[in-house]
């Protein structure tokens, strides 16, 4: 059952099925035939066999029932025994054509009856005769009916030859028919045979025609497929329509497009890509053949040339825009453009051409920079086939370069323009580069070695510079900056020189050390102006010290020996000459307060400046009890707000205060009920103080005296003071950075400001 | 025993030795008082050199040293002083007319006992002289003599 499932009626099986059928169908018919003509043949010899046998028996039983009649006859009428040995002879041959014959009644169904007749009569005639033979024998004689008894024996012998006579007619007829019915079966055969030969033959050409048939229909498909799929129509498929080795070789074309369809396919995917890859690179990318028609040619390779995408030419030549030599902006003939020349077998790499687009869209671009490089194309013989050539458009970076140029020659200049000496070296310390004021400062020292014969030494100490400290190189080596160091150098035939030297290392994009600038600025000038204010500043320190010793000592003096002739000679005085003396001592110390106070205003342009947090609040109680004594017995009125924290020199900003306020204690003297106040406040930059009393007030014109040294609006009869304490104020304020004013109106009251520089941390 | 020590009063004008005689008179003071009239003066009283040679061996009570003197200012003399094993001990009183920041500190740094600065005013100044007097000759004990 599986096996007819699976059975595949390939041709092969179909072509040997019909030829086998065929053969069969002949082979079976002919034998058909053959054994039904031997079958017949063979019956009809037995027939007429039998039919001779048949014959010969009656022949036989004719003769011994004859011999029997005779016998028996010419014994009855003789009476003679000798006549009876031919009967007693012929009576086996009788009784044994008598068993055959009824043998041959049970075979022969023709004559079956006549041959139990003719066997029954035989039998009779043979029980006559042998009861006529029996009778004559016992009775001797003879009486009458001999003559009836031989007539009897007659008559029987007569019916039994009659009926041998019948019947060997019978069986005549019966063998002629046999005969022709063999003669008849014979020719049935002949015809048989032939007809199924012939039907054979006709059958193998009905299959033959259809195998046929059906091979030049499949051959036709295939052939139609073939052609189809042979066409590029790969997604056909053929059909055969059968399962035979046409359907194989239709499935192998079939598999053989679908292969080739799903190339074809992937192929397309990669030409897709491949030419999305191109169209969308930044560079332009260009490939011609052997004969300089271009093959291949992106959006950027037609942005970069400035031809419009449709306008490409399709061959290199010089007619569309122009490509142009770097040095000499002269155009580069067809043979020499790039990709010519990679065309000829050269390499040509990284060349940088001008490419001057092709009017109209040429006039208004200027010459477009273009990094080319192009390569030879080589068939698998190693041929050349054409070049392919890449494009960068580097005309951004040729403007950037330029701009870059330009930049740099503008920071040359400025460099150059510097009054500073500024040395640019490189990582090995090798000076690329020294500005005018750099040769004045270092002569040409500086061009090759950083500090060549240079000497040099550490200012302050007279300690020679070694090698590795000159600031160049720690900025090179160690990456250090620094600023502001003071060394002397002498270079070779120049004087000595105080130099304030700089250094600041230069890094690469990655951060490494790329070499340093050294900025040298020569400050001998300022030194020894520096020095020469020092030396001015201890000749007046010395004064000073002059002065507070030496000038208080004859006041002292004065006073001290006006003290004594009071004593010693007081009473011998009269009230004139006391007050006389009185006047000298009050004089004398009168010009010590003033000594003093100069002393104090010159020592506070002098000594050192400290300057640490300081909390004005604190300092104003501070000046407040110092101005104690002062306020005892006043009728006054404070308005004391919060000040804002500062940084400075407290004991100097005491004195500020100290100074202001008692001079608003001093100047409202005269109020019934002074006014004063204090406040602070933040300005943007600056912290702001303000003392304001309701004192005598001054006249605004003069409000920038207020603050010189020894100028007083006041007499001394009115306001005691050596007018220097607004001087010592400001002389504080402004050694803080700060700045002092004032406002006032004559008999309203006064107001001074002064402002200290606001810094971050003072916001607590 | 402190009554028999003398006061040494290093001042090299006239005006002042005689002002500062005046002021220190005024206690009664029984101590001697010795004037050197400047730096170089004082320590050969002290080493007992020169026109001093023939002084006892006694130490001062205390010294009233000015700052400017000639030849030897009066810090050169602080400093021999302190500096001089036998010396070290004894009380000195600066009696200057400077206020100099740079003399107070120096002197203090030389290790001084006291700092006056002479006042203008005469009264001032008798009080002044008057009470350096009373103390270190009076209320201060002294070292030990060895």
């Amino acid at each position: 059952m599986v096996y007819w499932k699976t059975m595949r009626w390939t041709f092969g099986i179909k072509l040997g099925l019909a030829i086998w059928l065929g053969l069969l169908a002949n082979v079976f018919v002919s034998g058909i035939a053959s054994y039904r003509g031997a079958i017949r043949l063979i019956e009809t010899n037995q027939s007429v066999q039998h039919t001779y046998s048949l014959l010969a028996e009656f022949e036989q039983a004719d003769s011994a029932i004859s011999a029997v009649e005779t016998g028996v006859r010419d014994f009855l009428l003789s009476g003679d025994t000798g006549y009876l040995d031919p009967y007693r002879a012929a009576v086996p041959a009788a009784e044994q054509s008598l068993v055959k014959l009824r043998s041959l009644a049970a075979r022969h169904h023709e004559q079956q009856e006549d041959l139990r007749g003719l066997a029954a009569l035989l039998e009779e005639a043979l029980a006559l005769s042998g009861k006529q033979v029996a009778s004559r024998a016992n009775r001797s004689t003879l009486s009458g009916d001999v003559g009836k008894q031989v007539a009897l024996a007659r008559e029987k012998t007569n019916r039994i030859r009659e009926l041998l006579g019948r019947m060997k007619k019978t069986e005549r007829t019966l063998l002629f028919r046999r005969q022709k019915i063999a003669e008849e079966n014979a020719e049935a055969s002949i015809r048989v045979v032939f007809f199924g030969t012939a039907l054979a033959l006709l059958l193998g050409i009905l299959a033959g025609a259809a195998i046929f048939r059906n091979f030049s229909n499949s051959v036709a498909t295939l052939k139609r497929g073939a052609e189809l799929i042979g066409a590029g129509n790969l997604s056909y498929r053929i059909d055969t329509g059968n399962n035979d080795e046409f359907a194989d070789l239709a499935a192998v074309l079939n598999n053989m497009a679908g292969q080739l369809g799903r190339a074809r396919d992937e192929l397309l995917r990669q030409v897709g890509l491949t030419e999305a890859i191109l169209q969308s690179i930044g560079d332009g990318v260009a490939v011609i053949n052997e004969h300089g028609e271009f093959l291949i040619y992106n959006h950027a390779a037609c942005r970069i040339s400035g031809i419009p995408e449709g306008r490409f030419p399709a061959a290199i030549s010089g007619r569309y825009g122009c490509i142009l030599h770097e040095d000499n902006l002269c155009p580069v003939p067809v043979e020499e453009m790039p990709l010519a020349r990679a065309a000829s077998g050269e390499l040509v790499d990284e060349t940088i051409v001008g490419i001057r687009p092709p009017p109209p869209d040429g006039d208004n671009r200027g010459i477009r920079w273009v990094h080319v490089t192009a390569r030879p194309l080589r068939d698998g013989q190693g041929a050349l086939t054409g070049a392919v050539a890449v494009m960068t458009d580097i005309t951004e970076q040729r403007t950037a370069f330029q701009e870059l140029k330009i930049r740099e020659r503008l920071l040359r200049s400025v460099i150059e323009a510097m009054p500073v000496g500024v040395c640019i070296a490189g990582p090995d310390g090798a000076i690329g580069m020294v500005n005018a004021a750099g040769t004045a400062l270092w002569g040409d020292h500086r061009e090759s070695s950083p500090y060549g014969e240079v000497k040099a030494w550490h200012w302050r100490t007279g300690d020679p510079v070694l090698a590795r400290e000159w600031v160049l190189k720690r900025a090179i080596l160690n990456g250090e900056t620094i600023l502001q160091e003071l060394i002397g150098i002498q270079t070779p035939g120049h004087s000595r020189k105080a130099v304030l030297l700089s250094a600041v290392p230069l890094r690469d994009s990655s951060g490494n050390l790329s070499g340093a600038i050294e900025v040298g600025e020569d400050i001998t000038a300022r030194i020894s102006i520096e020095e020469e204010l020092n030396r001015a500043n201890k000749e007046l320190e010395a004064f000073s010290y002059s002065v507070s010793h030496d000038l208080r000592a004859p006041l002292r003096h004065i006073d001290g020996f006006s003290g004594l002739l009071e004593k010693y000679a007081g009473s011998r005085l009269d009230e004139k000459a006391r007050r006389y003396l009185d006047t000298i001592s009050a004089s004398a110390r009168e010009m010590g307060k003033l000594i003093d106070d100069l002393l104090a205003f010159s020592r506070m342009g002098r000594t050192e400046l400290m300057s640490t947090p300081v909390s004005m609040d604190r300092l104003l109680r501070d000046a407040l009890d110092e101005l104690a004594s002062e306020t005892a017995g006043r009728a006054l009125e404070w308005e004391i707000g919060a000040l804002p924290p500062v940084h400075g020199d407290p004991a100097m900003l005491r004195l500020v205060l100290v100074n202001l306020v008692s001079n608003a204690i001093k100047y409202t003297r005269y109020r019934a009920m002074g006014r004063i106040g204090v406040a602070g406040y933040r300005d943007g930059a600056e912290a702001v103080f303000r003392v304001r009393d309701n004192g005598v007030g001054f006249d605004m014109k003069y409000s920038e005296k207020l603050f010189g040294v020894f100028q007083r609006l006041h007499s001394s009869k009115e306001f005691e003071g050596t007018g220097i304490g607004l001087a010592t104020v400001r002389r504080i304020i402004h050694r803080h950075g700060g700045r002092t004013w004032a406002a006032g109106t004559v008999d309203e009251g006064a107001a001074f400001y002064f402002s200290l520089p606001w810094r971050n941390e003072d916001s607590r | 025993m402190n009554q028999l020590r003398d006061i040494l009063l290093v001042e090299d004008n006239p005006n002042d030795v005689e002002l500062t005689m005046e002021a220190l008179g005024e206690h009664n003071l029984a101590n001697k008082v010795i004037v050197a009239h400047d730096g170089e003066d004082a320590l050969d009283f002290l080493y007992r050199r020169a026109r001093f040679a023939m002084r006892d061996d006694r130490p001062p009570a205390f010294i009233l040293l000015d700052i400017k003197l000639p030849k030897l200012s009066g810090l050169e003399v602080l400093r021999a002083i302190r500096s001089d094993e036998k010396l070290k001990c004894i009380p000195v009183v600066m009696l200057t007319s400077s206020r100099e920041e740079s003399d107070l500190f120096h002197s203090y740094q030389l290790g001084v006992n006291a700092y006056v600065v002479k006042p203008v005013a005469f009264a001032a100044f008798l009080d002044a002289v008057k009470e350096i007097g009373a103390f270190w000759a009076i209320l201060n004990e002294l070292p030990p003599v060895r």
